[in-house]
């Protein structure tokens, strides 16, 4: 076994490490600790991708423990694997470093103490995302979507105000049924089965299809599935939750839970699809259909919703649920060419969901910390770095040239014009739509943003009756760590037909 | 027939019914602890589904005594009983940390009700 195909093991077993670490470091040390332990299982996971290109070999899976295939737990790492786990590290270590003085309260002018206990969690948060890309054993992805679900929870009550609580408490509340129906799926697919590695899984499934028995329970284990995931990465009907639990957190970890948490919970569905069920038995239970139009009418209410808040950051949260809409759109337009636009646009929307979260956090705290649209006019203008990457990112959500979101907005309709017709028209209205609703909400925030202030305050004397200014706090690395996201967004345009060789190879080899 | 099937399979059938119930009171009640007996409700269902159907009757736990060594079919799979005991961590841990959100949201708001907090949370925020 060449030796780097320990990477995947060592750097779960890195982050599983480092969380109970920096628990016990002082701030400033878990701080270097966990940015470092980031930075290097992505660069881990690059360096993982560039043999796995060079030697042009196939997935390898790798034995965890001394237990034999059939009953022990694996690895298993593709292309694909590995280039999500490079980037979904780097985009937790950019919203950590964008966002230090926020996390750490010195933002408030409080120093919160609770810096290396929030450090910890995103070290594990970490690891649970690297299980759900890696791991090919069902249960052990169960176990992970629970740590992830916790220490998400955990990062939204992080503020720990009235309102951030119940956000907390509502949010657990959907992700627990989410996470009851999905086990409950994992334990008849089981009892089904009598496995639990996918690969196993998979030829018994077959067989069972091939046969003919045990339709219906299959079809119910595929609808507990999905409607689990669905739940816990906020499909539409299932939203419900999202707009509290991704406002009411500090910048940083908004960013993190809103881009980074639902992504998981998407490619382990994704995951079971192709690799459990196989693409044929998802279709021949219409699943598929479900997906498309819970997909089509997030995409149109979630921008509604977001038309019409006033509050910029639920806003920013009722995008996610259009956004999201998009990716199980690319889901339910088949494999193939729609998973790649899905993943496509799945990479996409965390690098520019992030960045929104960030850049809007700044430009918020340039505004006085303020939270409706209206009093963030003129915001960009104070802090024209910040709002350069905001509308950046916002570009990308609406799908506007030099920026990735419009690559996988074109892979979403040149798939849709493979189905029949109806399908095609009602994908390409929705998808016009959209585009439509999106620019609408986008473009009145960017105009209120970039709008001249109204009266050139004076040296930002601070208005009447504010509480006493605390020194504003620095962000020292905020403007590199966004600019990294930002070039990302820029470099899903610039080298996509890479990117998309990439998805293929690795869907080809999920 | 189908009677018998499901006298057959009674606890697999009761296992059902009880994350159904379990599932409702997560989702329905509004009382906060009433919603953690629920969920705890809903993942004991399924660990008595899957203990359930990792026992098979007459064999025993899979133990090997060095005195009087058997065969590998006297045992039952160890799988499904570690499964539900990994399960059950998860659902503890679940648990603390839900109640330990109650204790905070009881401190905060005074009430249980969870319709009463958001509402609470809400004008709080206006």
């Amino acid at each position: 076994m060449p030796w780097w195909q320990n990477i995947p093991f060592l750097s779960l077993l890195l982050c599983l490490l480092s969380a109970a670490v920096c628990f016990v470091l002082p701030s400033r040390a878990s701080r270097i600790w966990s940015r470092s332990v980031l930075g290097l299982c992505a660069a881990g996971a690059a360096l993982l991708l560039f043999f796995l290109l060079r030697e042009n070999a196939g997935p390898f899976t790798y034995m965890m423990g001394h237990f034999p295939a059939p009953w022990g737990n694996e690895i298993r790492c593709g292309v694909l694997e590995a280039l999500l786990a490079a980037l979904f590290p780097l985009i937790m270590l950019c919203a950590l470093v964008s966002g230090s003085p926020w996390l750490s309260g010195a933002a408030r002018g409080v120093s919160s103490g609770r810096e290396s206990a929030c450090d910890a969690l995103c070290m594990l948060l970490s690891a649970a995302l690297l299980a759900q890309i890696y791991s090919n054993d069902l249960f052990t992805c169960y176990v992970f979507v629970e740590i992830m679900t916790l220490t998400a929870c955990a990062l939204i009550v992080f503020r720990g105000t009235g309102k951030a609580l119940a956000a907390a408490m509502r949010y657990m509340v959907m992700n627990l049924v989410g996470s009851g129906l999905f086990l409950l799926g994992v334990a008849l697919l089981y009892d089904l089965t009598g496995h639990l590695l996918m690969e196993y899984l998979h030829t018994s499934i077959r067989a069972l299809v091939l046969s003919g028995r045990h339709q219906r329970s299959l079809t119910l284990i595929l609808a507990l599935i999905t409607s689990g995931l669905g739940i816990k990465s906020a499909l539409f009907p299932f939203h419900s939750w999202v707009p509290d639990a991704y406002s009411s957190g500090v910048p940083s970890s908004n960013a993190i839970v809103s881009s980074l948490v639902s992504k998981g919970y998407i490619l382990l569905l994704m995951k079971i699809y192709a690799r459990v069920f196989g693409w044929d038995a998802v279709l021949a239970s219409r699943v598929d259909l479900v997906l498309l139009l819970f997909a089509m009418a997030g995409m149109i209410f979630g921008s509604l919703a977001a038309i019409r808040t006033r509050d910029f950051l639920r806003m920013t949260a009722w995008s996610s649920v259009a956004q999201i809409g998009y990716i199980y759109l690319g889901i339910g337009l088949g494999a193939g060419a729609g998973y790649q636009a899905a993943l496509f646009h799945l990479i996409v929307h965390a690098f520019s969901k992030a960045l929104l979260f960030l850049a809007g956090g700044h430009l918020q705290a340039a505004a006085g910390g303020a939270g409706d649209l209206e009093s963030l006019s003129g915001a960009a203008r104070r802090k024209p770095w910040a709002g350069g990457c905001w509308t950046l990112a916002a570009c990308a959500l609406t799908g506007l040239p030099f920026t990735g979101g419009l690559v996988s907005k074109l892979l979403l309709g040149q798939e849709a014009l493979r189905h029949s017709l109806p399908v095609a028209a009602a994908v390409l209205a929705v998808l016009a739509l959209s585009t439509l609703l999106n620019v609408l909400y986008f473009l009145r925030t960017a105009m209120i943003l970039w709008s001249p202030e109204k009266s050139p305050a004076p040296a930002a004397a601070p208005p009447m009756g504010s509480p006493p200014v605390t020194p504003a706090p620095r962000f020292p690395l905020s403007a590199p760590a966004l600019g990294l996201l930002a070039l990302g967004i820029l470099l899903t345009f610039l080298l996509a037909s890479p990117l998309l060789e990439a998805l293929e190879t690795g869907l080809i080899q999920f | 027939m189908d009677l018998q099937a499901l006298l057959d399979n009674r606890v697999e059938a009761a296992a059902i019914v009880l994350f159904g119930i379990g599932l409702t009171t997560l989702l329905l009640n509004r009382n906060l602890i009433r919603k953690i007996i629920g969920f705890s409700f809903m993942d004991s269902a399924v660990f008595l589904f899957l203990a359930s159907e990792g026992y098979i009757e007459g064999r025993t736990a899979p133990v090997q005594n060095i005195l009087s060594a058997r065969p590998a079919g006297a045992f039952v799979s160890p799988i499904p009983a570690g499964l539900v005991l990994t399960g059950i961590v998860v659902s503890v841990s679940v648990t603390a940390l839900m109640l330990a959100l109650t204790v905070r949201l009881y401190r905060h708001y005074h009430t249980l009700n969870l319709d009463e907090i958001l509402h609470l949370a809400r004008r709080e925020e206006e």
